[in-house]
């Protein structure tokens, strides 16, 4: 067996087996499966209401009705979600009920105070026992407008049925025109959810694994490891190996987190949209391509950052210094994440082009652009390619500092004692 | 053979090692020795290609030391290098195979040495939890395991107490036996004369003095004299070129002047006393040691006798 594939072994079993990538691992899964849970646990809780309103239309304009033919929601238990009553008691009789529990609410519609019949200016107020909850505060507003405008259009003598047709929905899908000419283009509001998280678990595996290398460079450094393993291999095979095992780590738990999410969807969703997190993912809105990008665009990411954690933390002796040398790695993925959040609503604009295509801004940006927009093919095979280069050029300088820096202790080692091992 | 030659290093303009040359035979156990600081770290992690001389060559049996030479040398690191939080079993799986073995070999090899050194209990024990002593054997098996041509051993004794130094040069004389080659560095001149072959003596990173220790031991001045008359004194000593040392039991000891003849003050003696015993005594390696990393002009004095 070859002496990287046993120090990556040595490297993915230790971390696989120790108690922080149980627990990270752990935490990752409530997260995901509360994360799905959670909003509609809440939106149940109040969805699962029905409200029993009793409506007063004091116009005598037939709001009631129209009230009472537009709010024909259901819950998602089935049974009617409002149910409505007609009623012409004052509106301190109608309090009175409330309080008593009759109604959950009442709504009364009028005309507006010193308004004349003839202005069609018309006041609702609505009051409940309890708050209303956003959806229904918003439903009702909704419905109560466009019965004022039924009401308005039949007192200029349409007709009933024209009106009716006149209410005909329209059926909104908002999708982005995909740069190929086939295949389906993708709604947006839905890729930018689904984009959004895995932007920010990109970034957050990226800092967090790279800074696994770090310390494990440096716990080796301190304990003096190393010197017998450079006696059994070279500091690249080193270097390498330990990059690649972390990074097995982390694709491990990527699956595990994949496969839990996947299967809440699946058990979720049955085709339909799910709430994760408060934003809607719909099943069929999960390209794989985007998955297959995530993958791609974390490694390219994660390599170019884990050689610069790993040289860096051959330049540290102690685990007390392990910070001075992440924070200037850490800094321009901060910067680089914030930016990736503004690229998500503008992912066409000249700067997140650019930045798609610069070495270690590009992993987060690309993926940015892929997963809420349809970057040209050549840009991302430009993204990949330059990628590519600037992870072989930071192995091959890494594992220069790495070779000086590793067997350097006690002294805190300059950043001109790095570049001078580079020539 | 191990040939060292011309050899130096420097660290920030420091020179650590300077212009070293010398030769380590195969098939001996060789004390590679200095005081603190004298280079001797710094050398052996040339020899392991760990670091790389400024100028100079190391060569084993005439090649360079490649990666896969040096697979078949084993190392112990002066300051203790182990994964701290790994078992001991698994610890010493992963180093067997990193240093070559296969996994059966290995599995097998980690079980023999833990059994020998009284520690195959601790298998399933993380590193950490065990005592120095314990964790000092298991790092001297990391760089035995795997039966090294040449094993580099800094300090193997350290933290040892008597019975395990003792179980450790049983080993060591074991492996030499087998026609293997082992290099280690000691403080404990005592344990170094009777457990070493050759030895070689560094300061300041040059060469002081190398050879077999026999023959250092024959070949160095003889500066301690032994003296028994029968009147069990020596009248008018302080007319003589000796200075008067403890020790002696039934005989007297003194140390030479470093410019007397013994033959003349053999001689003086014999005029003056009945002489039963006159002997010049091998200095010890602790006494040649001093002498040899002292300054050149203060040789081996009195102060080299105590």
């Amino acid at each position: 067996m070859s002496t990287v594939w046993l120090i990556i072994r040595r490297e993915f079993r230790f971390r696989v087996r120790s108690r922080g990538f149980l627990l990270i691992t752990i935490i990752g899964l409530l997260a995901i499966v509360g994360l799905s849970f959670a909003p509609s646990l809440i939106n149940s809780a109040a969805a699962g209401k029905q409200l029993k309103l009793a409506v007063a239309d004091r116009t005598g304009k037939g709001f009631y009705t129209r009230l009472k033919a537009d709010l024909v929601d259901s819950l998602p238990g089935g049974g009617a979600r409002y149910l409505l009553f007609q009623s012409s008691a004052p509106t301190a009789e109608l309090q009175a009920k409330v309080s008593e529990g009759g109604y959950d609410g009442y709504v009364v519609v009028d005309l507006a105070s010193g308004a004349s019949a003839a202005s069609e200016a018309y006041r609702s107020t609505v009051a409940t026992k309890s708050a209303l909850s956003a959806s229904d505060e918003a439903r009702l507003q909704v419905a109560l407008s466009s019965a004022a405008v039924y009401v308005r259009l039949q007192d200029r003598g349409i007709a009933g049925s024209d009106v009716a047709q006149l209410f005909s929905p329209v059926v909104v899908q908002t999708e982005v025109l995909s740069g190929k000419s086939t295949g389906p283009g993708k709604a947006s509001t839905d890729s930018y959810a689904l984009t959004y998280v895995l932007v920010l678990l990109l970034y957050m595996t990226v800092a967090v694994y790279g800074s696994y290398v770090a310390l494990g460079v440096i716990e080796e450094k301190s304990s003096r490891v190393v010197e017998i393993l450079l006696s059994a291999a070279r500091p690249f095979q080193l270097m390498i190996g330990k990059v690649l095992g972390v990074g097995l780590t982390a694709l491990v738990q990527y699956v595990v987190w994949l496969a839990a999410g996947g299967a809440v969807l699946v058990l979720r969703s049955a085709g339909g949209a799910v709430n994760v997190g408060g934003l809607n993912v719909k099943l069929s809105a999960i390209d794989p391509w985007v998955l297959l990008a995530f993958v791609v665009f974390f490694l390219l990411g994660f390599f170019s950052y884990a050689a610069l954690f790993a040289a860096g933390g051959s330049l540290v002796s102690r685990t007390e210094d392990a910070q001075q040398i992440s924070t200037p790695v850490i800094l321009p993925l901060v910067v680089i994440f914030v930016v990736s959040i503004w690229a998500l609503s503008n992912p066409s604009a000249p700067l997140a082009v650019v930045l798609s295509m610069v070495p270690l801004a590009s992993p987060i940006m690309m993926f940015v652009r892929i997963g809420v927009d349809s970057p040209p093919i050549w840009q991302v095979a430009v993204a990949i390619v330059v990628n590519l280069g600037t992870v072989g050029v930071l192995i091959w300088m890494a594992a220069k500092v790495f070779r000086a820096g590793v067997l350097l202790y006690g002294r805190r080692v300059s950043l001109s004692a790095a570049f001078k091992a580079l020539r | 053979m191990l040939s060292i030659r011309n050899v130096t290093k420097r660290f920030d303009g420091i020179v650590a090692v300077d212009d070293l040359s010398f030769d380590i035979p195969e098939g001996c156990i060789f004390g590679f020795l200095g005081p603190n600081g004298a280079g001797k770290t710094t050398t052996m992690r040339m020899i392991l290609d760990i670091i790389r001389p400024d100028s100079g060559t190391i060569t084993w049996r005439g090649l360079p030391v490649s990666e896969e030479v040096r697979r078949r040398f084993g190392y112990l690191p002066e300051e203790r290098g182990l994964y701290q939080k790994m078992k001991v079993g698994d610890e010493l799986l992963f180093f067997a195979r990193l240093l070559g073995l296969d996994s059966l070999t290995a599995g097998r090899k980690v079980g023999e040495w833990l059994e020998r050194f009284g520690i195959d209990d601790r298998r399933n024990s993380r590193v950490e939890e065990l005592s120095r002593g314990n964790q000092q054997k298991v790092q001297v098996i990391t760089a035995l395991i795997h039966e090294p041509e040449l094993a580099l051993l800094d300090e193997p004794f350290t933290a040892l107490d008597p019975i395990n130094a003792e179980l450790l040069e049983e080993e060591l004389r074991t492996i030499r036996d087998a026609g293997k080659t082992v290099v280690l560095s000691s403080h404990r001149m005592e344990q170094v004369e009777e457990l070493c072959d050759n030895i070689a003596i560094i300061s300041q990173g040059r060469l002081k003095l190398e050879g077999g220790v026999a023959e250092i031991r024959d070949r160095a001045v003889r500066r301690i004299l032994n003296v028994r008359t029968a009147s069990g004194r020596v009248k008018g000593a302080e007319d003589l070129p000796l200075v008067p040392l403890e020790g002696g039991r039934d005989y007297l000891r003194f140390s030479l002047r470093p410019d007397a003849d013994p033959q003349a003050v053999l001689a003086a003696l014999m005029e003056r006393e009945q002489i039963q015993l006159f002997s010049l005594e091998r200095p010890s390696m602790q006494e040649i040691f001093i002498a040899a990393v002292g300054d050149e002009d203060d040789e081996f004095d009195e102060a080299g006798a105590g």
